[in-house]
C-alpha cells in the first residue's frame, strides 16, 4: 500500500477549499491505512479554537477536523512555523494534532509515496 | 509512465487547467499514459458547457474535449464540488429540478473516490492550482 500525503493549506471560510480539502481527507481514509494530513500555510487556520463562522453565515469545518478519529485518521499535523506566524498557540489544537518542525514535515514528505495538495 | 492529474482552478480564475492540459498532452507526445484527470473545487469549470469564450481566446471545454476524444484519458469531474457551482449532467439536472444539464458530455460526474484511487494506482498524481 503506497502512502499518501494530503497537503491542506486553504483558509478556513474563503470559498469552499478548505472544506472540500477536509472532505477529500475523509475519504481517502476509506481508501488507504496509509494516509498522513498535514496543516500548513493558512491551513493551519483551520485548526484554530473557537470559531464563530456563523457570524459570516459560513459553516463550522470543525466537525470534519473532529471527525479524523472516527475516520481512522490517526496522523495528522501541523507546520509548527504555520502556527507560530498566526499566533495560534499549540495546546488549543483539536486532539491527536502532532506539531512538526521542519525536519518533521521533512520527515514526512520522504515518507510519502504521493503528496496530494487539495485542500 | 502512468499519469494522473487533479486540477482544481477554473480556467477563467488562472493557468492551472490550462497548465494541465499542456501537461497531459506533453506527457501523451512522449509516449506516456494520462490515465485519468480529476477535477476538484473551482476546477470543476473545465467541464462547464455553457462557457461561451470570445472567438479570439482559447475555448478550454473544447480543449480538454478534443484530448479526451484522442482516446486514453477520462475526464472525471467532482459530483460533490460541480453541484456546489452549478454543473450538471442530465440525471442531476433532473435529480435537482435545475433548467438545464451544462455539463460537456466528454465529461462525466463522479465521487472522490476516483481521486482516491488515482492517487494510489497511477505511477505520478500531478496537482495543477493546489
Amino acid at each position: 500500500m503506497r502512502n499518501l500525503l494530503l497537503l491542506l493549506r486553504a483558509s478556513p471560510y474563503r470559498g469552499s477549499r478548505a472544506r472540500e480539502g477536509l472532505d477529500a481527507a475523509l475519504l481517502f481514509s476509506a481508501f488507504s491505512d496509509n494516509l498522513r494530513v498535514l496543516f500548513s500555510g493558512d491551513g493551519a487556520w483551520q485548526l484554530q479554537a473557537g470559531q464563530s463562522p456563523a457570524a459570516i453565515d459560513a459553516k463550522s469545518i470543525a466537525a470534519q477536523v473532529a471527525a479524523f478519529e472516527l475516520y481512522g485518521i490517526d496522523t495528522a499535523g501541523v507546520d509548527a512555523a504555520a502556527l507560530d506566524a498566526r499566533g495560534i498557540d499549540a495546546a488549543t489544537l483539536p486532539a491527536g494534532i502532532v506539531v512538526l518542525d521542519d525536519a518533521g514535515i521533512a520527515d514526512w514528505l520522504a515518507w510519502a509515496d504521493q503528496v496530494v495538495t487539495v485542500g | 509512465m502512468r499519469y494522473a492529474l487533479l486540477v482544481l482552478e477554473s480556467p477563467a480564475a488562472g493557468t492551472s487547467s490550462q497548465a494541465a492540459l499542456r501537461f497531459a498532452r506533453a506527457a501523451v507526445a512522449r509516449g506516456h499514459q494520462v490515465a485519468r484527470v480529476f477535477f476538484y473545487g473551482d476546477g470543476v469549470a473545465s467541464g462547464n458547457s455553457n462557457s461561451c469564450p470570445p472567438q479570439d481566446e482559447t475555448d478550454h471545454v473544447a480543449a480538454w474535449r478534443d484530448f479526451a476524444l484522442a482516446g486514453g484519458t477520462e475526464l472525471v469531474v467532482c459530483i460533490a464540488a460541480a453541484l456546489r457551482r452549478g454543473v450538471l449532467d442530465a440525471g442531476e439536472a433532473e435529480r435537482y429540478e435545475r433548467a438545464a444539464a451544462n455539463l460537456d458530455p466528454a465529461f462525466v460526474l463522479s465521487g472522490l473516490g476516483q481521486l482516491a484511487e488515482a492517487a494510489l494506482d497511477a505511477d505520478r498524481l500531478v496537482t495543477f492550482g493546489g
